[in-house]
């Protein structure tokens, strides 16, 4: 046993790196390129006086192709995810399909008859983009959030007594106006009186007061607002929630399943994590030197934020998109293996394993879904996790220059 | 929309449940509002007599106006052969598009009486409207409101029933919990035992080849979707004494001391190992990385350089240390355990908390739903407090003041 905690983990060059950047381009060109490979028209149908492109064009090629002369370029998957084959239905990989059985079903079918391989290859589309998206608007939320409840933090938001009663008047009249609004757009009333600017114009009236007195506002005592702390028992509040309870509840409220929103949803669930993020990010950063020297200098929040937190920040944020890629893809096919993530007309890697807990006996819609989301959450994972352990070797070397300066 | 027997029924049923009152102890409306609309109309009235109220500013004539949609909706019901017209007003209300109906009454002029009735005083009543009747009213109801019920003649009483069954909801959630809590605490318990010894194995063997594979296979395993590893576990276990339905004695709800029981103990087993596979990686990858992290620091050198062995270095010096994450990895990973326990519930067919909130939300239980959430929001702040005092085992300096 020997003892290697005072080494500092260098980046080696790690062998199954490589392997998880090829899993994930594997997955994403697949994605691009599913109707190419995986579909039920043919790509090409050569007769002897005209080539025409059935992959195009939604019309059927075959009543130009009755002649025996006609050549047929096929995909290399003869079937596409909707494909619904009543010869083979629940057949083992390997067994014939198709209208005349000319073709094999590589990866087996489901219940429906349906192809495991096309399934797979437009699955990968969904769980693909759904969770890119989601994890992209999460953290767009998440991380404008963390920004500005970490950079204000406690002390830096001043409001008097007399802005705060101004506030919450404009707010109160606001609030009632578009009340009222909403209610009189459905009375189509809006177009032909002046009842709904009314209280436009008084939330107008009372703004543009609050613009022009805020010399007269801003006198007297002013109260530090402690944005953190309110800005952190939120994000607590959302991360203390089971997220399963949180997402049963927003489900059952939607009358209509649609696919925005269960992105909306999978965003919701994600963006506390990276608004604690970068709230702890910022306020590491903002305790610095060089930016209190920057507002001592009279340099505004926006110049700070540009040029003394964000770049030192934003690749750790970066690192953590990746990873919860890859919670939003375990997230939407959870959810889809409930019953309650995608539309049923949509494919997923989870529905399919929801059929295979239906019939025990078709192991194979069970084992290849799950090996293809495991590869591609592990491949996303890795990938982290190397950025990670790459950012900390540098953040190592950069403290030991620290102290040697 | 209703006739005035469906009116009677539902003003008695209404009573009957305390829903004929305003929803809190003031509200805010206009002056064509009435707090007595609650004591006759249905939800689905009151959400047309809603927009009617400001058109005008008393409520008798909201009602009145009101009266007369309701008329014509009926007349139309009512008829063998419907209209055009009628038809059309019809769908409309049954869709609760108030939009079409505004349109329908300005333009369209019937022969029918009642819609004519109901066009004309529409008219009427859009010509004649003011700003004025958009201005709030806060009016007081007092105690007799469905808040004040609900807190003091249900949730204080403890009257709180299902909806589904008529159980008062504790009866229906403790069972439940006993199973979630303990499935979760047994699985925790051997999953820190594991987990914290994988951890310190991988960290005390940096190079061995044998470690390696293990840390390769750790983040295989920390990928691994639950549903598919408890599928796989559940496929792949022999049926029989690990799965299937429970033996229940006659009249007995299922709690843990069904599953204790001999015939029953086998159906545990699965969702126990399927949690353990799944959080015992994720245990032995941040102890592994806490282990790493404090090996760094500076006291570690010190106490090399004292001559210490490594093994006693490792185990009395850099663990204590680095237990310090893993508790907090375990105390914040709680709400994700209830979660999980969702999913192993539906998958394993246990009457946990899980499937009981599934059953629940399906049958619009509201009340059982959020003595759930209660519930599950009681354990994440037990956790954490547990979490605290655990702390203190380690880091006995945490509790003094400095």
């Amino acid at each position: 046993m020997k003892y290697s905690g005072q080494y500092i983990s260098s980046n080696k060059t790690d062998g199954l790196l490589k392997w998880a950047y090829t899993v994930l381009l594997f997955f994403i060109m697949i994605s691009f390129f599913a109707p190419l490979i995986a579909n039920d028209k043919p790509i090409r149908v050569k007769t002897s006086n005209k080539t025409i492109y059935p992959i195009l064009s939604s019309k059927s090629y075959k009543s130009t192709c009755n002649k025996e002369d006609c050549k047929i370029l096929r995909t290399p998957i003869p079937f596409s995810a909707q494909t619904i084959d009543v010869r083979a239905m629940h057949a083992a990989p390997g067994s014939l399909g198709g209208e005349e059985l000319q073709y094999t079903h590589l990866l087996g079918t489901d219940g429906l008859g349906r192809d495991v391989t096309a399934a797979l290859i437009y699955g990968s589309r969904t769980a693909l983009w759904i969770s890119v998206l989601a994890a992209l608007l999460a953290f767009f939320i998440g991380c404008v959030y963390g920004l500005l409840i970490g950079y204000y933090g406690h002390d830096r938001v001043l409001v008097t007594y007399r802005q705060w009663i101004c506030s919450i008047v404009i707010l109160l009249l606001t609030g009632y106006g578009l009340l009222v609004i909403s209610h009189l757009n459905q009375a189509t009333i809006l177009s032909d009186t002046n009842g709904a600017f009314l209280y436009m114009g008084m939330a107008l009236l009372v703004s543009s007061f609050f613009y022009y007195s805020r010399n007269m506002l801003s006198k007297g005592k002013a109260i530090p607002v402690n944005l953190d702390g309110i800005g952190m028992r939120v994000v607590d509040l959302i991360k203390a929630l089971p997220a399963l309870f949180i997402v049963l509840f927003a489900l059952q409220l939607v009358e209509q399943k649609r696919i925005y929103y269960l992105i909306i949803l999978i965003a919701f669930l994600l963006w506390a994590g990276f608004a604690r993020h970068a709230r702890a990010e910022v306020w590491r950063m903002r305790s610095r030197a060089s930016v209190q020297a920057a507002l001592l200098a009279g340099k505004n929040d926006l110049w700070i934020f540009r040029h003394e937190i964000l770049p030192f920040i934003v690749r750790p944020l970066f690192v953590s998109l990746a990873f919860s890629v890859a919670g939003a893809i375990l997230l939407e096919a959870t959810l889809s293996f409930l019953g309650i993530g995608m539309p049923v007309d949509h494919v997923s890697w989870g529905t399919l394993i929801n059929d295979a807990r239906n019939h025990n006996s078709s192991w194979w819609l069970l084992v290849f879904p799950g090996l293809c989301m495991l590869s591609l959450i592990w491949a996303i994972q890795h990938i982290g996790r190397s950025i990670e352990s790459r950012l900390q070797y540098g953040n190592q070397l950069l403290s030991i220059d620290e102290k040697r300066s | 929309m209703s006739s005035a027997e469906e009116q009677k029924m539902w003003s008695k049923m209404s009573k009957k449940n305390g829903w004929n009152h305003p929803a809190f102890y003031f509200s805010i409306n206009t002056n064509g509002w009435s707090k007595e609309f609650y004591q006759t109309y249905h939800p689905d009235q009151l959400f047309f007599i809603q927009k009617f109220a400001l058109l005008t500013d008393d409520p008798t004539e909201t009602i009145s106006l009101y009266e007369s949609l309701n008329q014509a909706y009926r007349s139309g019901l009512n008829t063998n052969a419907p209209s055009k017209y009628q038809r059309q007003l019809i769908k409309y209300v049954n869709e609760k598009s108030y939009k079409s109906i505004i349109e329908f009454a300005q333009t369209v002029t019937p022969n029918d009486l009642d819609l004519k009735n109901f066009t004309n005083s529409f008219i009427t009543k859009l010509k004649d409207r003011k700003v004025a009747n958009a201005l709030p009213q806060i009016s007081w109801n007092g105690a007799e409101n469905r808040f004040h019920n609900f807190i003091f003649s249900k949730l204080l009483a403890g009257n709180l029933r299902s909806k589904i069954d008529g159980k008062p909801i504790f009866k229906k959630i403790w069972p439940a919990v006993s199973i979630t809590l303990f499935i979760n605490l047994l699985a925790l318990v051997i999953v820190l035992f594991f987990g914290i010894r994988l951890g310190r194995y991988l960290y005390e063997h940096p190079t061995s080849k044998q470690a390696k594979i293990w840390r390769v296979l750790l983040y295989v395993f920390f990928a691994m979707p639950l549903f598919w590893l408890a599928t796989l576990v559940l496929m792949a276990a022999p049926g029989n004494f690990f799965s299937g339905i429970p033996s229940l004695q006659p009249g007995e709800t299922p709690s843990i001391l069904t599953f204790l029981r001999p015939r029953n103990l086998g159906f545990l087993v699965l969702p126990v190992l399927s949690i353990v596979l799944n959080v015992t990686v994720v245990v032995a990858i941040h102890m592994y990385r806490s282990l790493r992290d404090t090996g760094q620091q500076k006291f570690m050198l010190a106490a090399q350089t004292r001559g210490i062995s490594a093994r006693q270095l490792i185990r009395n010096h850099n663990q204590p240390v680095a237990m310090f994450s893993i508790l907090t990895v375990v105390g914040n990973s709680i709400p994700a355990l209830i979660s999980g326990s969702v999913v192993i519930e539906i998958i394993f067919n246990l009457p946990g908390i899980g499937r009981l909130l599934w059953q629940s939300l399906y049958g619009f239980d509201w009340t059982v739903v959020t003595g759930l959430l209660f519930f599950s929001i009681i354990f994440s702040v037990v956790g954490q407090l547990l979490t605290d005092l655990a702390y203190q085992v380690y880091h006995p300096e945490m509790t003094s003041q400095t």
